[in-house]
């Protein structure tokens, strides 16, 4: 049983990615922009953050800064619509090693979750 | 007998003009330089006749005739004064010192000798009665006292009835010449006149018109008609060619040298020389080259003009005559009106097709500008309005799966889902499309091989191109040059003209990349043309190609996007790209990149 933290902007993805993961089992809660995120990665303490890229107030990048200085033990996976090469390597600069395109493939997405608890939790 | 003449005159000249004159009519002559050896030599030698001039050093005509006929010894002998004055002024004076025979300066020969038989003739007359008188008259205010004799006054009345009649003739004479010039001078004046009228008509045609070949023809028209030349052909200077752009003649036959190096004939030589030429007869002049045609048509002599404007020969004017004939200097002066004309028409036409090149290239580059804006400003709006519809596409994308994940394999639910979702994808699609078309940052550049990136794209599309039974075809191999870029943008320009190429080509079909380098307005560029086997792309369509959603292809297959994003980087790649189809050939995509300067 892990935790993982949606953080999306979009009402409809966030409660649908919460729902969608719920279903494999884990604890699941969602964050409408970095600020929510980091404050619920506090009391919370997550296992893996899904990331949004683009996003009011903070956005996907700055929090995941954020977490790699302060958490380093929570799995990131990146999600973003921009399909450049740029933002993915900025990315992956920024200390995510993986990342989704959107629109996000559920299966390739589960899979990924899956993979990266076993890393997390061993 | 022979009759002794005596001639007193100064001039040596005039003396023996005189001497040869009376002498031929079997005269005997002695020449007197002035009165006083006249006298002398009256005394010693007894002339039948005197003749003396009136301006002579030491002793004048007057005091001579005074002195001879003073004398009782040689005051009988006749003596004619050779008078230049036109009054009667040196007449009466004469009278005075006893002259009785006057001829006026200048005279005929034929009337000189006339006299001096007439008065041998009346010597005998005068041999008779000697009635001395003295005689009182008046003339100009001045009383005069002659003392004369009948036989002088006869004399002197035949002097001047011959000198009137003479006068007399002389001015019917002058009266034919003044009314032969005064016809002449009307016909001057409409020869003047039809110039002028000419010239006012060039001109005018030189203010109206810029169209050079108008001009020109008009130009040698009117040399041709109103100074009367066989050929007139007028040669503009192309390089280090002649060539004949307008012509006329008389007789509508054509001018033979259509085209004349600079240096050849007499033309060649005008255009290199850039002066003025005449040949009085072209057979005989070696430079000529046209031999033939000047026998056949009876050339005989020519003039060539060069059109010069600010010092600069521009064409030759060449003027062709039938038979040998020199040209007056308003004749040539003329031509040369005419031949500024044409040099002023050449520079005017000139000037007015460059205008025209630069007010063109300034459209060309106006709607270039227009263009790139219309592009900006649909980039920027496209790309925004691309991310607003990309989110809910994602969460219709997110509910499709679900609601695939949860139907049944062939069920109704099943397959609606799944049309969901391909739209779904093909929204995404569209949106990518539209934010890479507007991305207007500058390629991040650095060198490399485009035909290397033609290479990796042709592996990429490996299977699509063997699938569409497509064959490629490289010329000649796709080299080694190297220019300044981004290479993905370029893999992601050639990898959209490929697969248009073989979308192109639903039956297959050849694609031939050829790449090369080459130079053009002073830069060197790198060049590849994509050339297919299909249906080519129609002549109207052709200029919207490159137009965003702009697209002929099936509504599910193309974004319209294609070409302008292609456009666009080409574009900031300093490169251009423009496509060609031939009618009944396929279409030709050519790339041109600027290669690094060495």
């Amino acid at each position: 049983m892990a935790r993982i933290l949606v953080v999306d902007d979009e009402m409809d993805i966030r409660s649908f990615l919460v729902d969608e993961l719920a279903l494999l089992r884990h604890e699941v809660a969602g964050a409408a922009n970095g600020m929510e995120a980091l404050e619920k990665v506090k009391t919370w303490k997550p296992h893996l953050v899904l990331l949004d890229i683009r996003m009011p107030i903070m956005d996907g990048l700055a929090a995941l800064k954020n977490l790699r200085g302060e958490h380093p033990e929570i799995a990131v996976i990146m999600m973003t619509a921009d399909r450049d090469e740029g933002v993915a390597k900025e990315t992956i600069t920024a200390g995510a090693f993986d990342y989704v395109t959107k629109p996000v493939d559920l299966e390739r997405l589960k899979m990924l979750v899956e993979t990266k608890l076993i890393d997390v939790l061993g | 007998m022979e009759r002794k003449i005596l001639v007193a005159e100064d001039s040596p000249t005039q003396a023996e003009h005189l001497r040869l004159l009376l002498e031929r009519e079997g005269y005997q002559v002695i020449l007197a330089a002035n009165g006083k050896e006249g006298l002398e030599k009256v005394h010693r030698e007894r002339p039948d006749l005197i003749i003396s001039d009136i301006v002579m050093p030491e002793m004048d005509g007057y005091e001579f005739c005074r002195a001879v006929k003073s004398n009782e010894a040689t005051k009988r002998i006749p003596l004619v004064l050779l008078t230049g004055s036109r009054g009667p002024g040196s007449i009466l004076r004469g009278l005075q010192h006893g002259a009785d025979n006057f001829i006026r300066k200048p005279f005929e020969s034929d009337y000189l000798l006339e006299r001096v038989r007439r008065i041998f003739e009346h010597l005998d007359l005068r041999e008779r009665g000697h009635l001395e008188m003295e005689v009182t008259i008046h003339v100009g205010g001045k009383e005069l006292q002659i003392t004369t004799d009948k036989q002088q006054i006869i004399e002197l009345l035949f002097s001047t009835f011959e000198d009137i009649s003479r006068l007399n003739d002389e001015l019917k004479d002058a009266q034919r010449k003044l009314e032969s010039y005064a016809k002449n001078l009307e016909s001057m004046v409409r020869d003047r006149t039809a110039r002028l009228d000419a010239l006012v008509a060039v001109m005018q045609k030189l203010g109206s018109s810029l169209d050079l070949d108008e001009v020109l023809n008009f130009v040698v028209h009117s040399a041709g008609e109103l100074l009367k030349i066989t050929h007139v052909g007028a040669y503009l200077l192309k390089g280090e060619t002649l060539e004949l752009c307008a012509e006329y003649s008389e007789s509508h036959s054509r001018q033979e040298a259509r085209k004349l190096n600079v240096g050849e004939s007499v033309g060649g030589y005008v255009a290199a020389s850039g002066e003025i030429c005449y040949v009085e007869d072209v057979l005989k002049d070696p430079r000529w080259a046209a031999a033939a045609w000047a026998r056949r048509e009876g050339i005989g002599s020519f003039v060539g003009l060069p059109l010069k404007y600010e010092g600069t020969t521009l064409g030759v004017l060449s003027c062709a005559v039938r038979g040998i004939r020199s040209f007056s200097r308003d004749e040539m002066r003329l031509m040369e009106t005419f031949a500024n004309a044409a040099a002023n028409a050449i520079n005017n036409a000139e000037t007015h097709s460059r205008l025209e090149e630069s007010f063109e290239e300034l459209r060309r580059q106006q709607q270039m500008i227009i263009r790139a804006e219309k592009l900006s400003a649909l980039g920027t709006l496209a790309a925004g309005a691309a991310h607003e519809v990309l989110n809910p596409a994602n969460i219709i994308g997110l509910y499709a799966q679900r609601m695939l994940n949860r139907s049944a394999g062939g069920s109704d639910e099943r397959k609606e889902a799944e049309v969901i979702w391909r739209n779904v994808e093909r929204i995404t699609k569209i949106c990518d499309g539209l934010r890479r078309f507007s991305r207007n940052e500058a390629p991040k550049t650095a060198p490399f091989r485009p035909g290397e990136a033609i290479e990796e794209c042709l592996q990429l599309l490996g299977h699509k191109l063997r699938l569409g039974n497509i064959h490629v075809e490289k010329k000649p191999g796709l080299g080694e040059a190297a220019v300044q870029g981004d290479q993905n943008q370029m893999v992601q320009v050639f990898l959209n003209l490929i697969t248009n190429a073989v979308d192109a080509m639903p039956e297959g079909g050849t694609l031939t990349i050829v790449s090369d380098m080459l130079i053009e307005e002073g830069s060197r560029w790198w060049e590849a043309r994509f050339s297919d086997t299909g249906r080519g792309i129609p002549k109207e369509v052709l200029p919207r190609i490159f137009d965003p959603f702009f697209t002929t292809k099936p509504e599910d297959k193309g974004t319209g996007l294609g070409l302008a994003v292609t456009h666009g980087i080409v574009d900031a790649h300093g490169g251009t790209i423009w496509a060609e189809s031939p009618p009944d050939q396929g279409a030709t995509f050519i790339v041109r990149l600027p290669l690094e300067t060495a």
